[in-house]
């Protein structure tokens, strides 16, 4: 048991045990295909340290040695790969284009709001509320994008209500909200909620923008 | 038993996350300010976190008290140098479900579960010390 979410994480999965698709057949295949070429991988060294343990093996790996050490570093790579593919599949049967929204963070220089938190109400429904670390809002503050929700809505028109809280000019505390009217189409939505600074006005801006 | 990532306010107005913590061995400690037996459990760990900071263990202390000066006050008499996390509405609280108080988690540096103690007695701090030791070696 890890501080990741088990729960979540069994809920996502969920969906794929119902009924496998040809491209998660793939998937699995190359995953198998992965295990099998590690374990005959390890039962073939395992013999072949055996052979170099006596007292003339010398500092200097065998260059078998060094080639596998390769193999199994691009294995290992491959598993990285395939986990990423994994990962976008999963968001793809989860959240298919035609239903889905996502919704992203990102600020602009930022000398007049300093990030604690942004709470997001679809339809008046509560839907993602995040509170911000100071290595989180530094990141964003850096030119990060974060990505605080991500949802399936039907089409249609719907409300969207962001609410942003930390310190404004002068270290006050400082709460605004910015509501927005979307459409949703047969399309996936993505929207931005943009903090910037107003320089003019010695305030901070905060802006809902949608991508298409 | 469900033990999720979180993020809290702590009293110096900061938010800590407690994935951000992952490669250092992490201890999770809930208490109230009414938990005679937590004071003891707190203390010990501010000398654990004094003696091993260094090695890379991490002491992260969530209030469940209800009103924030409470916690305050108690980790002012006790000199806690480590963050001091307020469940405010005890959301966090529901979740893990402390059975008794105190109850301390204790995070490997991978971020699993290791060990969780439940109130505070002689054995368990001799083996808290000796788990604490065991995950900053591995």
């Amino acid at each position: 048991m890890s501080f990741d979410n088990p729960g979540i994480a069994q809920a996502r999965l969920a969906p794929e045990r119902s009924g496998r698709r040809p491209l998660q057949d793939v998937a699995l295949r190359r995953v198998w295909a992965l295990v099998l070429a590690v374990t005959a991988s390890m039962l073939w060294l395992a013999p072949a340290q055996a052979d170099q343990a006596g007292p003339a093996a010398g500092a200097q790996p065998p260059s078998s040695l060094r080639g596998l050490d390769t193999e199994v570093q691009s294995l290992k790579q491959e598993v990285v790969d395939l986990n990423r593919d994994l990962f976008m599949l999963e968001e793809e049967l989860l959240f298919p284009a035609n239903t889905q929204v996502a919704v992203f963070v990102s600020m602009d220089v930022g000398t007049f709001f300093g990030l604690d938190s942004v709470k997001v109400l679809l339809d008046g429904r509560e839907v993602a509320n995040y509170l911000y670390t100071q290595r989180e809002a530094e990141a964003l503050l850096r030119g990060g994008v974060q990505r605080v929700w991500l949802g399936n809505l039907q089409a249609g028109a719907h409300e969207m209500t962001a609410f942003f809280t930390g310190k404004g000019p002068h270290g006050r505390d400082y709460s605004r909200g910015a509501t927005m009217r979307i459409e949703k189409g047969p399309g996936a939505k993505y929207i931005e909620l943009k903090i910037s600074d107003r320089a003019a006005q010695l305030q901070p801006e905060f802006v809902v923008k949608e991508w298409e | 038993m469900v033990v999720s990532d979180f993020a809290l306010k702590a009293l110096d107005g900061r938010n800590y996350r407690l994935s951000e913590y992952r490669g250092e061995v992490v201890a999770v400690v809930f208490w109230a300010s009414w938990c005679g037996p937590c004071r003891d459990e707190l203390s010990r760990l501010q000398s654990l976190r004094e003696l091993y900071a260094d090695a890379g263990l991490q002491v992260l202390a969530v209030s469940m008290d209800e009103r924030t000066d409470a916690a305050a006050s108690v980790a002012a008499s006790l000199r806690l140098t480590y963050p001091q996390l307020h469940d405010a509405d005890l959301a966090l609280s529901k979740v893990w479900d402390p059975q008794r108080l105190p109850a301390t988690y204790l995070f490997g540096r991978a971020g699993e579960l290791r060990y969780l103690q439940l109130g505070s007695d002689a054995q368990s701090r001799i083996d808290l010390v000796a788990r604490v030791r065991t995950l900053l070696d591995e």
